[in-house]
């Protein structure tokens, strides 16, 4: 069967969706403000660093993703082990959206429909996207990708008589705390998920393409979070923003263009939280592929089953309301930088050590059956 | 791509569409089996807290639109009890996402409003463009009782009203629930309300909407003339229409009508021991009447001198009026200074100085008649 090309640039779609996927709902500990933006700004320049820490690790194996790289570094017990943090790593954010999209729905669409009902439904959604596989997503999500951004700029300039501009001021006045705090916070919740991209058992290559995608990606996905969040911002002024749970939804609610095109949050929200289901399926790709590693002979079908129960199970154990995804978010996202940078950074060291130090080459991945899909750019 | 591919994706588009489209069925509801809302009146309750008026619409089975409207009252201890005892009342739920407007009793609204807006900015069925108003005079359900003189429906008729007044006569200065909410949390502003009244004309009684409420911490401290509301909109930046009566210099009784096409206000702070404000109106208008036609005695700029002349006192004496009567910063004059001077703003505070208290004034008027009508000057 002839294999269907992933570019660096559709990659890159992906990663900026994947990373704006926030947006729709509340964001984390963020409290800086007037100067969120900025607090994001800086985000969006701390994850391009972050990113070069990916590239690196990507490159360094010329056949490996972070799980193989996993595994020749720190050889097959610690390896096994720490693929196995980032298995659930993946599914801790597979689960984090998963619920927060079905409590997106719950609550502003369907407020009795039993909670399970919607997550059956978006878990049979799942199952066939996970069958179709990662290229088909990719190549779905690409599709929706021009009609999110064509959206999101739509609201954004429809939103213009409600503007206030002077809602910027006093700039730059939130204490610096505040801010790198907020900066953080976007970093752990949502740009930092970055890391997944290097484990979804596909590679681009030649891997230099990958400082395309990491660039692109971050910087267009950041892009899409500011409109977000200068729409909150000159709509509704800081203290209000922080006052909503989906300070987005409630902006484009208020599009009113001369009575005519007005109410239409519904239909923009439901192209928005598109965003939220890659996100599921990103985190849900990556553990699988861990688990791939892990078990080589494993059956698919049994582990795209076995993936999504976790995940109904861990949003039903982790998240017994909306207001435990919101704490969650706020005070325990901070864990997630062990798995953005902690690990990789160590990795990287190791990693350097076995190849500068001991000179040692790192064994073809493909001779244990374990070597990603190899997409040409 | 391949048809395979196509194929998975037409089967994703389709599962989506049906899995968010047929979970709802929990949440059916026939149009027959709910009322719906267009307006809210609150009073004090004879016995609970609230007491709560629904105007409802009831639609009636025709070939043409007919409809009927009904005022549904309950009692709650909290706005949201009052809604769902509506239910003994009305038989059916109340559906309150197309409430266009909520009114206050002037006695609930002495008591502070912040606590009960907490309700309709959370509850996801209403909008975040909810008129807010207060009913002066009279209880808060009598403005919705038998009162439209043009429409049907009170509420539907009043929203019409505020349209309308916002661009031809700017009597008052109408809220939307977002702005309330604004305003309520920003530092440096006092809340406004606009104003409900009943009218008597013949032997139909109606509402108008003259004058504003304005409110110290939350809570109604008093009331603004409709004749001074102009004043008000331009120390705002924020009047759009109206017409403006200018006295004659050499006779007070008769008066020269100016059309409002346009107005800017820019402001401008001077820090000092006390700060001053500097404002600078832009006036565009046209003439609408002048009693003295035939004798042609004033040219263009004399219209524009006598305008600017008497705009310019009354402007001075109206904020007079605010800062030495009204004692609130109903215009935002502090939250502005905090926005462009938060240095000095923040010295202010520290030394314990009310802003508005040693805040001086000064404003200049330019205006421009565009035209005279089909008259000469």
């Amino acid at each position: 069967m002839e294999q269907t090309q992933v570019s660096s640039s559709k990659m890159a779609v992906i990663l900026a969706m994947f990373i704006a996927s926030e947006f729709m709902v509340t964001y984390g500990n963020v409290n800086a403000g007037r100067d969120t933006w900025f607090a994001l700004l800086l985000t969006v320049l701390g994850t391009l660093f972050l990113a070069l820490l990916y590239y690196f690790l990507l490159t360094i194996i010329p056949q490996g993703d972070l799980f193989i790289a996993l595994d020749q570094a720190f050889g097959k017990i610690l390896g096994k082990l720490l693929i196995i943090l980032y298995i659930a790593y993946g599914l801790i954010v597979a689960t984090i959206s998963f619920y927060q999209f079905n409590s997106f729905i719950r609550i502003l669409s369907f407020g009795n429909t039993p909670y399970l009902f919607i997550a059956l439904i978006v878990l049979t959604v799942l199952y066939f996207l996970l069958r179709s596989g990662l290229k088909a997503i990719i190549q779905l999500f690409v599709i929706i990708f021009p009609v999110f951004m064509a959206m999101l700029i739509l609201s954004f300039l429809l939103l213009y008589p409600e503007y206030q501009f002077s809602n910027f001021l006093p700039l730059l006045k939130t204490p610096l705390k505040q801010i790198v705090k907020s900066s953080l916070s976007f970093g752990v919740v949502s740009f930092g998920d970055a890391i997944l991209l290097t484990g979804l058992g596909v590679i681009v290559v030649p891997k230099l393409t990958y400082r395309k995608v990491f660039g692109r990606g971050i910087i267009g996905g950041g892009l899409m979070y500011l409109l977000a969040v200068l729409m909150h911002l000159l709509v509704f002024d800081a203290p209000l923003t922080d006052l909503l749970v989906f300070p987005t939804y409630s902006a484009i609610a208020l599009i009113d263009v001369a009575q005519f095109i007005t109410r239409i949050q519904v239909l923009l929200s439901s192209v928005f939280i598109n965003a939220v289901l890659l996100k599921v399926l990103i985190g849900l790709e990556f553990a699988l592929e861990g688990l791939k590693n892990l078990f080589p002979k494993g059956s698919k079908k049994f582990f795209y089953v076995w993936v999504l129960l976790v995940i109904l199970g861990l949003s039903y154990l982790l998240f017994p309301n909306f207001e435990a995804l919101r704490i969650f978010k706020e005070k325990y996202a901070w864990f997630k930088i062990v798995w953005q940078v902690g690990i990789p950074l160590l990795l990287l060291i190791v990693l350097i050590i076995r190849k500068v130090v001991f000179k040692k080459e790192f064994t073809d991945p493909s001779a244990e059956g374990k070597r990603p899909q190899v997409i040409s750019r | 791509m391949g048809k395979q591919i196509w194929k998975k994706m037409f089967l994703i588009v389709f599962i989506i569409s049906i899995g968010l489209t047929m979970s709802g069925c929990w949440d059916y509801q026939e149009i027959n089996n709910v009322t719906n809302v267009a307006g809210i009146a609150l009073d004090k309750g004879e016995e609970k807290k609230f007491k709560l008026t629904f105007e409802t619409i009831v639609f009636k089975p025709s070939a043409d639109f007919n409809i009927s409207v009904k005022l549904v009252e309950t009692e709650g201890d909290t706005i949201f009890e009052g809604i769902r005892n509506a239910v003994a009342v009305a038989g059916k739920r109340l559906y309150i996402g197309h409430c266009k407007a909520i009114i206050f009793s002037e006695e609930i609204a002495k008591e502070g409003i912040k606590e009960h807006l907490d309700f309709f900015v959370r509850d996801h069925e209403l909008r975040m463009t909810l008129l807010v108003f207060v009913a002066k005079g009279v209880e808060a359900r009598e403005t919705l009782k038998d009162t439209a003189l043009n429409h049907q429906i009170a509420s539907y008729e009043l929203e019409r009203l505020v349209r309308n007044d916002e661009k031809y006569s700017s009597l008052s200065n109408h809220k939307l629930l977002f702005e309330v909410m604004r305003e309520i949390l920003d530092e440096g502003i006092s809340l406004t309300l606009p104003v409900v009244e009943i009218k008597q004309i013949e032997e139909n009684k109606t509402f108008t909407m003259e004058g504003i409420f304005y409110f110290e911490n939350d809570k109604l401290a008093g009331f603004i003339e409709p004749e001074e509301i102009k004043f008000y909109l331009i120390l705002k930046g924020k009047l759009k229409g109206g017409i403006i009566n200018v006295p004659l210099e050499d006779n007070p009784n008769q008066f020269i009508v100016y059309e409002i096409q346009g107005c800017q206000t820019d402001f401008e702070f001077k820090t000092g021991n006390n700060p001053l404000l500097i404002t600078k109106v832009s006036i565009k208008t046209s003439i609408g009447s002048n009693p003295v036609i035939l004798s042609r005695q004033f040219s263009v700029q004399d219209y524009q001198r006598m305008l600017e002349t008497w705009l310019n006192q009354e402007l001075v004496r109206f904020f007079a009026k605010i800062k030495n009567q009204v004692k609130c910063d109903v215009c935002g004059f502090e939250k502005r200074f905090f926005q462009k001077y938060y240095q000095e703003w923040l010295k202010l505070s520290e030394d314990n100085k009310d802003f508005f208290e040693i805040l001086e004034f000064q404003v200049k008027v330019k205006s421009e008649v565009n035209h005279t009508g089909t008259v000469k000057p």
